[in-house]
């Protein structure tokens, strides 16, 4: 269901967006906005299959704390 | 190519901080577990800080008149390595939008809805975000101007409103806390609200030429430096030590508001001040992103891209922390480091990489 959903978003979102690049003929713009488009629908589906996703934030907390060293000490 | 039309004025651009940095009073958790009763004083000291990022953004936005951060970045250093800078930017931007996005998101559930699925409140909110980016973001800057009264009078009524609650002796002792932990308090002010004015060089070209842009921003922090020094004190007098282990300070001593028995639960209308000082924020923050992005690649407008960055922000936020706890960690402990290698880092190293550019150019002449 919740695949289902975002799926539909995206669709809805190609709807408003692609025929417009298209119509500007912009061939770049057009390849450059389905790449963008690819890695948000690729987010989407993990996202909405609940697959565990690493935060990116919580990669820089670990590189900053445990690699750069840099952090405040909770107490 | 300019790929933004829209003019603002010094004004506006005040209150477009001050607005900013208010929609932060959610946060103010990270403040206040750390210095305690004495976290009302960072409200100035973070200010000194954000005073001097702000300097080193006024000095690039005065050599480079009418550039906005991603346009400087060229400028600076090439189109390569220029083009590496605007990208950290850009995450930075995302990764901002996201945390607040996710921000406001657990606070209308936590608070206001808890039936509701975070994932419909995010969506309706970056929805919002989206559709004031569409419509141009000179209209929204505008608009701060009416946004800033609202939150300065929900400010100023709701203290008004407590001052029967609350107890001067919860600011004692004064200035007692171990020296580093003031450090961190002031950092964590001067990063983490303040230092966010860095998204604002992507609007200011919008002032158009021989504008004090970094004058505007300076005289913003101030007001909001007032205002956040006026809600901590008064979370603290209201609460006392129970303001440094609450998840929203801010929020909780505004229930405490009881006119005779007749003027209660304020706290719904604060809400409703809070998600519209968010949506301000995130939308400025969206901008920043999808302005940014359509200039790294070349873009004829910004236009197509608003809402698929506003659907990556939406899943991005959905991922980017898993629980309040966590969430409270981060702001505890890597937050405003993360946030000053971008606030203070990158814009110090091209204001230096300008200044050895100037003076080869002056020797060679």
């Amino acid at each position: 269901m919740k695949l289902l959903m975002c799926l539909a978003g995206l669709a809805a979102i190609a709807a408003v967006d692609f025929p417009k690049i298209i119509k500007q003929k912009q061939r770049r713009e057009l390849t450059i906005y389905m790449a963008i488009f690819l890695l948000v629908l690729a987010l989407a589906v993990f996202v909405s299959l609940d697959t565990n996703i690493p935060s990116p934030v919580k990669m820089i907390q670990s590189f900053y704390r445990d690699v750069l060293h840099l952090s405040f000490k909770t107490s | 190519m300019k790929l933004e039309k829209g003019s603002i004025s010094e004004r506006a651009l005040i209150f477009s901080v001050f607005c900013f940095m208010q929609g932060t009073m959610l946060r103010s958790a990270f403040i206040v577990a750390v210095t305690k009763n004495d976290s009302w004083a960072m409200a100035f000291t973070g200010l000194l800080g954000s005073l001097l990022l702000t300097a080193i953004y006024a000095a690039l936005l005065r050599r480079f008149q009418e550039k906005n951060l991603f346009e400087i970045n060229e400028l600076v250093f090439g189109p390569v390595l220029g083009k590496v800078f605007s990208v950290l930017y850009l995450f930075f931007f995302l990764s901002l939008a996201a945390l607040n996005t996710h921000d406001i998101g657990d606070f209308v559930v936590g608070y206001m809805m808890q039936e509701t699925p975070l994932a419909a409140i995010i969506l309706l909110f970056v929805l919002i975000c989206v559709y004031a980016v569409r419509k141009g973001i000179s209209n929204i800057v505008r608009l701060s101007t009416v946004l800033c009264l609202i939150a300065m009078a929900a400010v100023v009524i709701n203290t008004v409103l407590m001052l029967n609650s609350m107890q001067p002796g919860f600011l004692k002792p004064f200035f007692q806390l171990p020296f580093g932990k003031y450090v961190q308090g002031t950092v964590t002010v001067a990063a983490l609200p303040m230092g966010e004015v860095l998204t604002f060089t992507m609007i200011t070209p919008m002032l158009g030429k021989n504008k004090k842009a970094g004058k505007m921003m300076a005289y913003g922090l101030i007001l909001a430096a007032v205002f956040l020094g006026i809600v901590l004190l008064r979370d603290i007098l209201v609460l006392g030590p129970m303001a440094g282990v609450l998840r929203l300070p801010s929020y909780e001593s505004v229930r405490y508001v009881n006119l005779a028995g007749i003027l209660t639960r304020m706290e719904s209308l604060y809400g409703v001040v809070l998600i519209s000082l968010y949506v301000f924020k995130v939308s400025i923050l969206l901008y920043a992103c999808v302005l940014g992005l359509a200039q790294l690649l070349n873009f004829k407008s910004y236009q197509p891209l608003t809402l698929i960055c506003g659907a990556f922000v939406f899943f991005y936020s959905l991922v980017v922390y898993k629980s309040v706890m966590e969430h409270a960690d981060w702001g505890a402990t890597v937050a405003a480091i993360f946030s000053l290698t971008f606030e203070l880092l990158l814009p110090s190293a091209s204001l230096v990489a300008v200044s050895i550019k100037k003076a080869i150019r002056l020797r060679e002449t």
